[in-house]
């Protein structure tokens, strides 16, 4: 076990993984300086925070209309900036440093490497979590490292990788095939399309988040959960408390609660919660605006709508989300309003079994896809019973499940030539 | 310390237990090549008759269809083998022989020269089947890395898995059958073919806008020769017969010269079709681009001459090791060949 205090050794481990994260970053092009001016100016204005509060506001309205200006660029017929990767996640994270240091909850990092490695952690810079500074510090000084940790760090590592390669992209394969000729598939394919990208999406996005916080856990560093099986959520409100955390906690700390939250009567939380996720769609890009308002429109009244059937309610929220997808599976709202009406006006539903099947998965992908769907679906509703379990499992037993993973991975994964396994759908937000 | 001893033996047993699994699962997905695209474990059979041969050939499938060791034997008591595979490019022959010379060190080394053609990799396929059934070596590092296309990763190569497996569905029982074991289904690296496809009409010769090979292929054909030279084995450049991919003039002005300036032996078969005695309405089994069996016992029994007369091969056929070994094999040889016209005669009666 690393014990806390043994300050060298952490300082090694932080410049390494600072330099890692850097290197990584730096087959990026431009993209590099970038991150790495943001690092040092981040750094500097952090620690002038306490001295010129104004500098937190200028940093921040900075900020914010760099990223609304990379937005913008979905209206523009012409793109005039490359968004670098990942700026949409280490933005979040260092404006909410620096409204905390305004806010006095906590003193300006001195030490340079510990503020860059915040910024530059490699895992987590491509899709989140979204770590406030405070726990991050906290995640690295606390560093843990034992040879459990690292085995519980890979087995889920592993189970990340088993979603990305074996669910998400044969699932991947469909919705691509489905999306790309918007006049040809309609009606049922839409339909289709809409439920397997729900599962898609989670599959690659909670796949990557289980693979940043694995490698993290054998780094010894703990990391916030980004998921919570979402889709065993009875509303959508419950949904967002469960999918994409951090994301969710970010916003109610710097957007929801600071335009006042739920205490100024039932319109203005209302106003509140509709803003909130308005934030949320233009975060996630130019196009999705309506996605926002919808959903932040089934937050405030979903509730009303919950029946005393939990399967009921899990059922209605998942075909809600599912549906506002939709926005993410076809390139303008027009053509998803449009392949929205078609689910109810085209009735093309006997010829989808074989239309589907005749899509480049073989039979053997099929039932691949459907044992692992299973496995998946168990998992997140027995997700507890399964840790504690695991967590009480011997070495060799633990050792056992990682291999199994790792060649079921090897074994029925999508990946090599032809597929770009190392592309996660959230690390382009 | 008695539950620690317990922890690690267990754990050790585990992976143990999960490097053998992933062996075997490997093993499994990886195409065997025995009844399908055989030619991909010609490479590998060699392992098991490497030595005692005074000829070895070098080269892509106009080595492997037009040229049979066991008519060599059988006219002139050559030991030959055929180390060709499909689309074998310079530098793969370069380090073939590399390997062959790890086994043994042939009087005549015979390099067909039609891949001076090909500058770069054609594709994944070829390579694999060159490739992937070669034993690991600093040859086959050497391999893999002068033959990857731009999509090929080489941890592929060191784990087949990483290729293979998405052919977990695909699974024949040959990959069963084949698990373990593997055929021979060549005949000292020679394919037979006996059945008759008459050559037709070819593609259209074009004008090419440059005619010289690539400076790689120099440079692997230069390595091919010293190796040759630094071994004391005779480097013998022929171009085997076949009417299509031409074979340009140019081309073989650059090879006349190469020849000349290092004093190798250079036999350009092409030209001399009609000396062989082929006849492209007889003796091809895929209308002119590679010989059948029957061009290939022309082909042999004419090369055989000139590789007896002009570089001083001994006969074997009296060798009271090697002989007993060849006499078995010519007559599986030709009993093959009698079950296929068989095979063949029955079906065009039915």
């Amino acid at each position: 076990m690393h014990k806390p205090g043994e300050k060298t050794d952490v300082m090694v481990i932080n410049l390494l993984l600072f330099v890692a994260g850097l290197a990584v970053y730096a087959g990026y092009g431009i993209s590099s300086i970038y991150l790495l001016a943001v690092t040092l100016l981040s750094y500097l204005a952090g620690r002038l925070i306490p001295r010129y509060r104004s500098v937190m506001w200028v940093s921040t309205v900075l900020q914010i209309l760099l990223l609304l200006l990379l937005r913008a660029q979905h209206w523009l017929p012409w793109q005039p900036m490359i968004a670098p990767i990942g700026i949409s996640y280490f933005t979040l994270q260092v404006m909410a440093y620096h409204v905390d240091l305004y806010r006095g909850k906590y003193e300006p990092e001195k030490n340079l490497l510990t503020f860059g490695l915040f910024v530059t952690y490699l895992p987590h810079l491509f899709m989140g979590p979204i770590e406030p500074y405070a726990r991050m510090r906290t995640a690295l000084e606390e560093r843990k490292i034992s040879g459990d940790f690292f085995l519980k760090g890979a087995v889920r590592s592993l189970w990340g990788l088993l979603k990305k390669l074996v669910i998400a992209a044969r699932l991947g394969v469909i919705v691509s095939a489905i999306s790309a000729e918007p006049e040809r598939y309609q009606g049922a394919y839409a339909l289709a399309a809409m439920f397997l990208y729900a599962v898609q999406l989670y599959a690659d996005f909670s796949g990557g988040i289980d693979i940043v916080l694995g490698v993290s856990r054998m780094l010894g560093i703990r990391m916030s959960e980004n998921f919570d099986a979402p889709y065993f959520a009875q509303s959508v409100r419950e949904f967002w408390r469960r999918w994409h955390i951090t994301l969710g906690e970010w916003l109610r700390e710097y957007v929801y609660i600071p335009l006042g939250g739920s205490r100024k009567g039932k319109l203005r939380r209302f106003m509140n919660t509709i803003v909130t996720f308005l934030v949320s769609g233009i975060w996630h890009g130019g196009g999705y605006l309506l996605w926002g308002l919808l959903h932040g429109i089934f937050v405030s009244w979903g509730e009303k709508f919950r029946t005393g059937s939990k399967t009921l309610n899990r059922v209605a929220t998942f075909l809600v989300v599912s549906f506002l997808w939709s926005f993410f599976i076809w390139p303008d709202t027009a053509t998803v309003l449009r392949m929205a009406v078609s689910v109810f006006t085209v009735f093309n539903y006997d010829a989808l079994p074989a239309g589907i099947s005749g899509m480049e998965l073989s039979g053997g992908d099929w039932i691949v896809l459907g044992v692992a769907c299973l496995l998946l679906w168990i998992y997140d509703w027995k997700s507890r019973v399964l840790k504690a379990r695991f967590c009480a499992f011997p070495m060799a037993a633990k050792v056992g499940v990682a291999g199994l993973l790792a060649l079921t991975v090897l074994t029925f994964g999508m990946y090599g030539i032809g597929f770009t396994a190392s592309e996660f759908i959230y690390s382009r937000f | 310390m008695k539950k620690r001893r317990k922890t690690i033996l267990s754990t050790g047993a585990v992976v143990v237990l999960f490097c053998i699994a992933f062996l075997l699962i490997s093993r499994l997905l990886q195409p065997k090549y025995m009844t399908d695209l055989e030619e991909g474990s010609f490479i590998s059979q060699y392992y098991r008759e490497a030595g005692g041969h005074d000829v070895i050939f070098l080269g892509d499938c106009e080595v492997y269809a037009n040229f049979s060791p066991m008519e060599l034997y059988r006219n002139y008591g050559i030991t030959a083998y055929i180390r060709g595979t499909p689309q074998q490019l310079v530098w793969m022959s370069y380090y073939v022989a590399e390997e062959t010379f790890r086994y043994e060190t042939p009087r005549v080394l015979v390099f067909n020269v039609n891949a001076m053609r090909y500058s770069e990799p054609v594709s994944e396929a070829y390579n694999r089947l060159t490739i992937d059934r070669m034993r690991w070596s600093g040859s086959k590092l050497g391999i893999v890395l002068a033959s990857m296309t731009e999509e090929e990763q080489f941890l592929s190569y060191v784990f087949p898995i990483l290729r293979y497996h998405s052919r977990f569905d695909k699974l024949t029982r040959e990959d069963f059958s084949y698990f373990f074991r593997v055929k021979d289904n060549s005949y000292n690296g020679f394919q037979l073919h006996t059945e008759v496809v008459s050559a037709g009409s070819l593609p259209v010769k074009k004008a090419l806008s440059d005619y010289r090979f690539g400076e790689i292929c120099f440079k692997y054909l230069d390595k091919l020769r010293l190796l040759c030279e630094d071994k004391g084995t005779e480097l013998v450049l022929v171009k085997a017969p076949s009417l299509y991919p031409y074979w340009y003039e140019e081309y073989d002005q650059q090879i006349k010269e190469y020849a000349a300036e290092y004093g190798l032996s250079f036999y350009n078969f092409v030209e001399q079709t009609e000396k062989i005695g082929l006849d492209f309405s007889e003796d091809t089994y895929d209308g002119g681009y590679h010989l059948n069996l029957s061009g290939a016992v022309k082909l042999s029994r004419y090369f055989g001459n000139i590789l007896m007369e002009e570089h001083g091969l001994a006969d074997h056929r009296q060798d009271p090791e090697l002989a007993p070994v060849y006499d078995k094999k010519l007559q599986m040889y030709d009993e093959t060949i009698e079950e296929r016209l068989k095979e063949q005669k029955d079906e065009e009666d039915r």
